[in-house]
């Protein structure tokens, strides 16, 4: 144990032996059942892309075990994002994980390549292309035998808590680099998290947007800004000067923007600037600054920046708040004192911080698995979890393209809406009635995506993804509840009599309830109380209920009929209000 | 529940959803059926330049020769600012000169970058009203002093995102709705909840960021059974349901009063906008070459957002719009970003300019236009030729009833002494209090001591009535 302690005239530097225990309450393994694993994989992985059986196997294990299975920063995990059978190719195999690599293997004329030669162009991430971090990103995190837990939780870093954007002067090459290498980083499980966030601090993507490769220093004056000065502070670690609010602007902000001195980014012709600093000493502030109470030395910006982040992550304004930024951030938008007191006690427990043991013990946690838990879903969220739900292999990727959707909603990767401050919230999202609207119509008008079941020699093939269970009669009430709990994950706590009736007429019939009942009624409203006291209702529900879908039929057009019902059953349920928020329990 | 029931309950619950839905029947019955409509109500339209505009760019002090003078200061710490040498008096002379209208009130001189034809005329016809020395807050944080200055309260903590906006208050109060016309609805926009009044809430915002397409799908009776017809009309007979059934403290309650608000104004808008071609010159703000698309074509949208929105503003019972727009945090390279953002802003049939062409006289005599950002920038360039944050700002409050002229020193002397300090800014004298409180009162008498109640004791520079800002 290395332990020094750093005032004004001295560096403070506590290092302890790695302890990764944090200290939320742990749920009871009774409470860890199925309901409680979906929770997690909407909450961290868009729902996940595994199957029943494996729900089930995480279920039984202890919350410790499951979590450690289920929460990875490696490339693939088995464990929340299995291979179908029809896929190609072992995408963890093939490729190193990165989005670069991926983009290679994906432009590729590999044989197992499942990307269409007519689309392979929009990955490509060649130095003289038009390499598309987004479109990268999309795939990254649908595509089965991946790990969207790391896709998640790098977006956030890099769209949300440590921004920079496309729409800013960063190029594509630094915003890959960028990504890959802040993904990477988390990936090495037993690395401390500023560790993560020097990283992105002297990335070429953040220096070229702030503007902070131009800061120079020469003739004992720093000719700079002091932009990321204050935000590498603010957005980075949570560090807002509010103790001493004219030290923190007058010393610390101004001492950082001289610390970020001579970060060079070479320019290529043809190329543009490349994606990596230069750490140089000839217009490097020289000596020792004063920062955050602390004093800084380093011979290079590189230098500075790694001893500062050590120090801004164990500053009390940062243990107080960075772990509220990242739980909020990720998982929750109703957090009260006392979960807030308790996010801190568990960050401040950790010797060392680590993100990944930090999500670990929150993700099997009673205040995560509490029912005033509340997220609202950004239209990322919303896309991807019905996307990683609706795609059931690889080769389908491209028949359910986002970025139109995406733009539509101002809510595209790698361009954040408000910039450093990150992309749309969820909170935004549910405030927004454009965005409700866009949506409903989506899921209404260009509902053509979820009943399209049949081209050339593809098949939508939603018996593919059943359970053994629900294979032997393929029943519609639970056919419904498979759909209700693969894309709303609530455990059916809100499949009321209202939503299972409609979505039972239409995975039974093709239609919905007012025109299966009587064609020439197609505007009546149905009332849960009539559904549960009427009796010539109740006995068209039960029939509908009971109706075995033709899901594994012999006959082609009735398997592709069976299919369409479920995709107009699943246009519904995305229509409702369930799917725009998740909560605790 | 059969049709006829159905409609009967909407009716109800229409009524029972709060002043600003209560209203819509009756307005849309009474609206004009082809030409532009009168107003309801006076209108604010409030515009945050998100960033922390230097205002002092578009409007700086006339070149002096004098070395101790606040002319040959200014231009002297700014040279950087306008790409120009920091030691070439003759080249500070020289832009002033030829790139700024020279204009005064009498007392105070002032310039007007030359690329801001439109706020000439304004200020010209006396419509323009400056008011300067204005702060929010002593923090320079972007997010923080957003909030504060959206909810128009000085007071407001750091944790205090979840309060009601001032323009959403100022909806509640009167009655009325908040259009909010950016990608997502500022804080600016929610009004108190009316079960705790320090909460916010949505029933008094409107989001729409494309005017042109406020209707939830619905399918036309030859597509009724198609598909998307099957989906759509389950979805509305089931939010029909479930709006009455769902619990009122129930999280996805908001997404069924969404999908109501959605229905009954989304229909009745787009009926509206049908009657309505979009004018030319403000479909080319964001029409790529058009003559005169804007840099930010994000704005240019807004502002035809804004223009269908006063066309329709008896539907939904308009009191406030709600605009932002980004690229103002220049710390670096000022002039090139900035100049394009007044440009876009205030050029020749650039934004403003296009928009009030558009506008009958009895629309812009009954709205105004309230333009500023959630802080300042420093006194003197920084060394990437831009301004860092700053405190202390000035506001610009436009419209054809606006008593217009410079409220509050524009150039204060005392700011030389401390053009030396690391960090020198634009002293904040006057709270927001003091200008909001006056529109809103424009908008609805008595309204501005409700909505500010705190006003008597916020900052207000000596010498300054802005009780007479409006003729």
């Amino acid at each position: 144990m290395l332990k020094k302690i750093l005032t004004t005239a001295s560096v403070i530097l506590i290092t302890y032996n790695n302890s990764y225990a944090a200290g939320f309450q742990t749920i009871n393994n009774a409470d860890w059942d199925e309901g409680a694993v979906r929770r997690v994989l909407h909450a961290f992985a868009y729902g996940g892309q595994t199957n029943e059986a494996m729900i089930i196997k995480l279920a039984k294990m202890s919350p410790q075990a499951a979590i450690k299975k289920m929460l990875t920063f490696g490339k693939s995990n088995g464990n929340i994002s299995k291979l179908a059978k029809i896929d190609a190719a072992r995408l963890s195999k093939k490729t190193n994980g990165s989005l670069r690599g991926l983009g290679e293997f994906w432009s590729s004329d590999d044989p197992d390549n499942d990307v269409p030669e007519n689309k392979r162009y929009k990955y490509s991430v060649a130095l003289d292309t038009n390499a598309r971090p987004a479109e990268l990103w999309l795939r990254a995190a649908v595509s089965h035998g991946l790990n969207p837990f790391r896709q998640k939780v790098g977006l956030w870093e890099t769209n949300y808590h440590m921004a920079v954007n496309l729409q800013s002067s960063v190029n594509t090459q630094q915003m890959l680099t960028y990504y890959d290498d802040v993904v990477k980083s988390l990936g090495n499980t037993k690395r401390a998290y500023h560790k993560t966030l020097t990283t992105a601090a002297t990335s070429a993507a953040v220096a070229e947007h702030y503007g902070h490769r131009n800061n120079v220093y020469k003739n004992d004056v720093c000719l700079c800004n002091e932009d990321f000065a204050r935000e590498y502070f603010q957005l980075f670690f949570g560090i807002l000067g509010d103790e001493d609010p004219d030290y923190h602007e007058e010393i610390t902000i101004k001492n950082t923007a001289k610390a970020l001195t001579d970060m060079k980014i070479e320019y290529v012709s043809g190329q543009g600037r490349v994606d990596h600093v230069t750490f140089g000493t000839e217009f490097h502030t020289p000596g020792t600054l004063d920062i955050l109470y602390s004093l800084n030395k380093g011979r290079n910006a590189l230098k500075r920046i790694q001893k500062l982040s050590q120090v801004a992550m164990f500053h009390h304004e940062s243990r107080d708040n960075l772990p509220v930024i990242i739980i909020s951030g990720l998982a929750d938008d109703n957090l009260s004192d006392a979960d807030i007191a308790e996010i801190r006690a568990a960050w401040s427990s950790m010797k060392t911080k680590n993100l990944l043991s930090f999500l670990r013990a929150y993700a099997i946690s009673t205040q995560f698995h509490n029912a005033s838990r509340v997220k609202y879903l950004t239209s990322i969220d919303r896309r991807m979890l019905i996307n990683t739900q609706f795609i059931l292999n690889n080769a389908e990727i491209d028949r359910y393209y986002l970025p139109a959707y995406l733009r539509e909603e101002q809510a595209y990767p790698f361009e954040p809406i408000h910039n450093v401050f990150g992309g749309q919230t969820g909170e935004e999202a549910a405030n927004s009635s454009d965005i409700f609207r866009a949506h409903y119509n989506s899921v209404t008008e260009k509902n053509y995506v979820f009943t399209k079941v049949a081209a050339d020699t593809w098949r939508k093939d939603w018996a593919s993804v059943l359970s053994k269970k629900l294979s032997i009669k393929y029943e519609v009430d639970k056919i419904g509840e498979f759909l209700w709990d693969r894309f709303i994950g609530d455990g059916l706590k809100n499949y009321g009599i209202l939503e299972r009736s409609y979505v039972n007429s239409l995975l039974a019939s093709g239609k919905d309830l007012a025109y299966f009942i009587d064609d020439n009624d197609l505007d009546r409203v149905f009332t849960t109380e009539e559904l549960e006291t009427d009796a010539d209702l109740i006995s068209i529900l039960e029939n509908l209920a009971s109706t075995k879908m033709a899901l594994k039929s012999k006959d082609d057009q009735e398997r592709q009929a069976a299919n369409r019902n479920v995709g107009l059953a699943v246009s519904f349920i995305l229509g409702t209000p369930y799917l725009f928020a998740r909560e605790g329990r | 529940m059969k049709r006829r029931n159905f409609i009967k309950s909407t009716l109800v619950s229409s009524a029972l959803y709060g002043v600003g839905g209560f209203s819509l029947f009756n307005q849309i019955a009474r609206a004009s059926a082809g030409g532009f409509p009168t107003l309801s109500s006076r209108v604010l339209v409030d515009l945050m330049l998100s960033g922390g505009a230097n205002l002092r760019h578009l409007m700086p002090p006339p070149y002096e020769s004098d070395p101790n003078s606040f002319g040959y200061r200014y231009w002297q710490v700014n040279a950087k600012t306008h790409n120009l040498p920091a030691d070439d008096p003759a080249a500070w002379e020289q832009r002033w000169e030829n790139d700024y209208y020279h204009l005064t009130d009498g007392t105070t001189s002032f310039g007007l970058l030359k690329e801001a034809t439109w706020l000439k005329t304004m200020w010209d016809a006396g419509f323009l009203a400056i008011v300067n020395n204005v702060i929010g807050s002593n923090s320079r944080d972007h997010s923080y002093c957003q909030m504060i200055k959206d909810q128009g309260n000085v007071n407001a903590g750091r944790n205090d995102s979840g309060n009601p906006g001032w323009g959403g208050k100022l909806a509640y109060t009167t009655g009325g709705n908040v259009l909010a016309l950016t990608s997502s609805p500022r804080n600016f926009c929610f009004g108190p909840n009316p079960n705790n009044l320090s909460q916010r809430s949505n029933d008094n915002v409107i989001s729409a960021a494309d005017t042109r397409k406020m209707r939830l799908y619905h399918p036309s009776a030859a597509k009724e059974k198609t598909y998307q017809g099957r989906i759509a009309r389950s979805l509305r007979t089931y939010y029909a349901a479930k709006r009455e059934e769902i619990a009122s403290d129930s999280i996805y309650k908001r997404f069924t009063d969404i999908e109501y608000k959605s229905r009954q104004f989304g229909n009745a808008i787009d009926d509206r906008l049908s009657q309505f071609a979009i004018p030319a010159n403000i479909e080319g703000l964001y029409t790529a070459g058009s003559s005169n698309v804007l840099n930010n074509r994000g704005l240019g949208k807004q502002i035809r957002n804004l223009y269908d929105s006063l066309a329709f503003s008896d539907i939904v019972n308009l009191r406030a719009a709600s605009l932002a727009m980004g690229g103002w945090d220049t710390h670096k390279d000022q002039k090139v970003v900035i100049e394009k953002n007044f440009s876009d802003l205030f050029g020749a049939n650039k934004a403003f300019d296009a928009l009030s062409q558009n506008l009958p006289t009895v629309v812009r005599e009954n709205s105004v236009l309230l333009i500023g950002g959630e802080f300042g920038r420093q006194l003197k360039a920084n060394g990437n030729n831009g301004t860092d944050h700053g405190r202390g700002t000035s506001f610009l409050v436009i419209g054809d009833s606006v008593n217009g002229g410079i409220y509050g020193d524009m150039y204060p002397e005392t700011e030389l002494a401390r053009l030396d300090d690391s960090s020198p800014d634009i002293t904040g004298l006057t709270e927001y209090d003091h200008i909001f409180a006056p529109i809103c009162d424009w908008i609805a008498p008595n309204s501005g001591n409700i909505i500010f109640p705190n006003q008597a004791a916020a900052k207000l520079e000596a010498g300054v009535d802005l009780g007479q800002l409006f003729v």
